[in-house]
């Protein structure tokens, strides 16, 4: 063994450290700090597929063309999951964070409580009757302490859709669910079940309609039946208040009744977790009644333009409820320490103003939170019905521990349908685990939904 | 040493013989079988990537797609900058890797071939990093990376690579404790200084761990989300990481599964090329390090 490097050898080497320092260079040269120019905007979004990053692109043109000199850095930062914001808090914390960023909404509280957005409120005072433009559920979802820190974006709603084929071949008359009539109540649409459930060997083949699913889970319940989730005035959660456990007593009804194990065996077999969207129970006819949002439309047409189906309201809990229905959607908000929180609000105007919001409606085929949109019919189109719904819809209430009740309450829930636990156990595990965090931000008060009163 | 009547075949070495040939057969078709299934995946995302959104909705099971739709690549790579995204990947992958095997090689010799006082404490809290969850280090080394002025470029991706991991120093300590002594006593001897000893003798004859570490180190850059998330706040810079998740994370509805398949099929092609030029270094690397 010599121990020396050939010549041949040293070259390779010396080449190989060529292109190391050179890629080292690229990268180090690849730094953008943030700009100081008052006309130059950073807009991060949280929504990156190539329909919305159209839209996206024509809001930015329009902006820059409604106020020259003005440029917008457009940067997809896709999540991990909904409401997920890592790259936000650790931008904020490093200072390196956007002028604008958009949020699910309902999480906005939560980051506003922990300290990394701005408060919009100053910014909205110098736009007096700005938040009266605005569907009122929206804009309160975007509040914490009554100060608005997330511009509403886009909404949707919730509705029943029905597949009028499989409803005739079971000998129904799939009129009888025709809005005309009002909301069907969820008693009435178990007793279709059976006609319309089919066995094969003990197991489902198809089933008329599973309220736990898809958009029918405790949010819908719960909200349906008049929950507020929080007691203003001992600041603390009431998910032990009677709305929030008659809502889970129905649902544990509804599983022993459908039998939650048959049920779970079936989804496994036709919908498991995880599938696409073209891989459906309703899409695939397996299922003839669902309670999903206008947001599966796309999908309807994507993957099942054929298909005879129907929509009307929500079922509601009790015969003579009045229609409901219940909405998400994002928001803009400035973090913390942005660079040019004045350009980025000059842009949320926009963006979330009427020119904003008809192109993002229009190219995304959502809903827009801007009053005077919802009556255009170049926006909302085929979805009149789900528009007409947000006049009367609600929302999550914006609370600080938004994410973590969230997930617990799923747990909750699927303990409750599964015979794990009575409602009020698996209620009184949620409040201990999200109490503790909620305490921290006492004292504050949060918008009363319209439901509250029913 | 064995002599030569050790290996005379009797009667019941036949026997044996052929029943294990026979057992040889069966762990080959079982294995053939586990590879199969563990295939099937990659095959699903393959022909996924090939079929029309017309033929996903209907939602039946079919192995072959009706139309070839090759479109989908091309309408994948201009769903996001594919080709910067590759670029920067490959970059980032390449010198992490180089710093990783670097790096660790160096530190698993001072930690298997020089005495010196303290050496196994030292490895054993070198070690101990590794039980450290990565979530409760982003955000101090956040901080870290923003006081240094670093956010917005690769050097939070690529410099800690270069400074060894508990992971990999272990792997290759481990390896490196079975080299003879010998061999490196007698390069002392002839007065090679440890520099010399470690390129000259200890680094050619580790070339399946280095290959194994290499692996791993690619592996993980290559995949790696959480990073170039948070620290690259530049489109120019971001990576094919990133870039798929644009056309995963999208709103109810939107998803278009066979794009997503289409740049999932090229996203993996490199690193199964990588995987196939150092499969044989790498076996070997993973089990030589549990020979001793």
């Amino acid at each position: 063994m010599s121990g020396r490097i050939s010549l041949p050898g040293r070259v390779r080497f010396g080449c190989a450290v060529l292109v190391c320092l050179s890629l080292f260079v690229s990268a180090l040269t690849g730094c953008a700090t943030r700009s100081s120019d008052p006309k130059v905007i950073t807009y991060w979004t949280t929504i990156t597929d190539p329909i919305t990053m159209k839209a996206w692109n024509r809001i930015i043109a329009g902006f820059e063309k409604a106020n020259p000199g003005y440029r917008v850095n457009l940067l997809p930062k896709p999540t991990i999951g909904t409401g997920d914001a890592t790259d936000l808090i650790t931008a904020v914390r490093g200072h390196t964070g956007p002028d604008v960023y958009l949020v699910d909404r309902f999480t906005t509280a939560q980051y506003a409580a922990t300290g990394i957005l701005t408060d919009l409120q100053p910014y909205v005072n110098k736009s007096p009757g700005m938040s009266s433009k605005y569907l009122k559920f929206a804009w309160d979802e975007g509040s914490y302490r009554g100060d608005s820190y997330g511009i509403p974006n886009d909404s949707d709603s919730r509705a029943l859709f029905y597949n009028k084929t499989l409803l005739r071949k079971a000998g129904i008359n799939p009129e009888i669910l025709s809005p005309t009539h009002g909301p069907p109540t969820v008693s009435e649409l178990m007793k279709l079940n059976s006609k319309l459930n089919k066995t094969k060997n003990g197991a489902y083949t198809q089933i008329g309609l599973i309220p736990w699913i898809t958009q029918g889970f405790w949010s819908t319940w719960t909200l349906e039946n008049g929950a507020t989730f929080f007691d203003n005035k001992t600041c603390s959660l009431d998910l032990l208040s009677k709305p929030i456990v008659d809502a889970f007593t129905e649902e544990a009804s509804w599983a022993k009744e459908l039998n939650y194990g048959k049920v779970a065996a079936f989804l496994a077999t036709y919908q498991p977790p995880g599938a696409p969207p073209n891989q459906s129970i309703f899409l695939d006819s397996n299922e003839a009644m669902s309670i999903d949002g206008n947001f599966s439309i796309a999908s309807l047409q994507q993957y099942k333009p054929d298909l005879d189906y129907g929509v009307t309201y929500l079922p509601v809990l009790k015969k003579g409820d009045p229609p409901f229905t219940w909405s998400g959607g994002f928001a803009y908000v400035i973090p913390k320490y942005a660079a040019n929180p004045d350009g980025g609000w000059k842009f949320i105007q926009y963006a979330s103003g009427p020119e904003g919001q008809k192109i993002y409606a229009t190219v995304t085929k959502h809903l827009p939170t801007y009053k005077s949109l919802l009556d255009d019919p170049a926006v909302t189109k085929d979805q009149k019905f789900f528009a007409d719904a947000l006049k009367y819809s609600t929302s999550r209430p914006p609370l600080p521990v938004n994410a973590q009740m969230q997930n617990a309450m799923s747990n909750a829930e699927t303990a409750v349908l599964s015979g794990a636990a009575t409602p009020r156990q698996a209620l009184q595990s949620v409040e201990k685990q999200t109490e503790p965090n909620l305490k921290q931000y006492c004292p504050f008060t949060i918008p009363k939904p319209p439901t509250a009163d029913r | 040493m064995a002599t030569a009547d050790e290996f005379v075949e009797t009667p019941l070495a036949k026997r044996s013989s052929g029943t294990a040939r026979h057992h040889g057969w069966g762990a080959r078709i079982f294995l053939i079988i586990a590879c199969l299934f563990f295939l099937v995946p990659v095959y699903w995302m393959l022909v996924t990537s090939l079929k029309t959104p017309a033929e996903l909705a209907q939602n039946t099971v079919s192995w072959l797609p009706h139309t070839f739709d090759w479109s989908n690549f091309s309408q994948a790579i201009r769903a996001f900058p594919f080709g910067r995204f590759f670029v920067n990947s490959v970059a980032i992958t390449v010198l992490v890797t180089l710093g990783t095997m670097v790096s660790n090689l160096i530190i698993a010799y001072g930690f298997s071939c020089i005495e010196w006082p303290g050496r196994d404490v030292m490895f054993y809290i070198v070690i101990a990093t590794m039980f450290l969850p990565s979530a409760i280090t982003i955000i101090p080394l956040f901080d870290l990376f923003g006081w240094l002025h670093w956010i917005n470029s690769w050097l939070p991706l690529v410099v800690p690579a270069f400074f060894g991991s508990g992971f990999s120093t272990f792997l290759l300590r481990q390896f490196l404790l079975q080299l003879p002594k010998d061999i490196l006593d007698s390069a002392r001897a002839d007065g090679a200084n440890e520099w010399r000893v470690l390129w000259t003798i200890v680094a050619p004859m580790s070339k399946p761990a280095l290959a194994t570490v290499g692996i791993f180190a690619a592996l993980a850059a290559w995949n790696d989300f959480l990073g170039p998330l948070i620290y690259l706040q530049d489109q120019r810079l971001q990576t094919l990481a990133i870039g798929l998740q644009y056309l995963r994370q999208t709103q109810p509805g939107l998803i278009t599964v066979n794009l997503l398949m289409a740049a999932s099929v090229m996203t993996i092609v490199p690193v199964i090329i990588l995987f196939f030029a150092f499969q044989r270094f790498f076996v070997r690397g993973i089990t030589m390090g549990s020979l001793r």
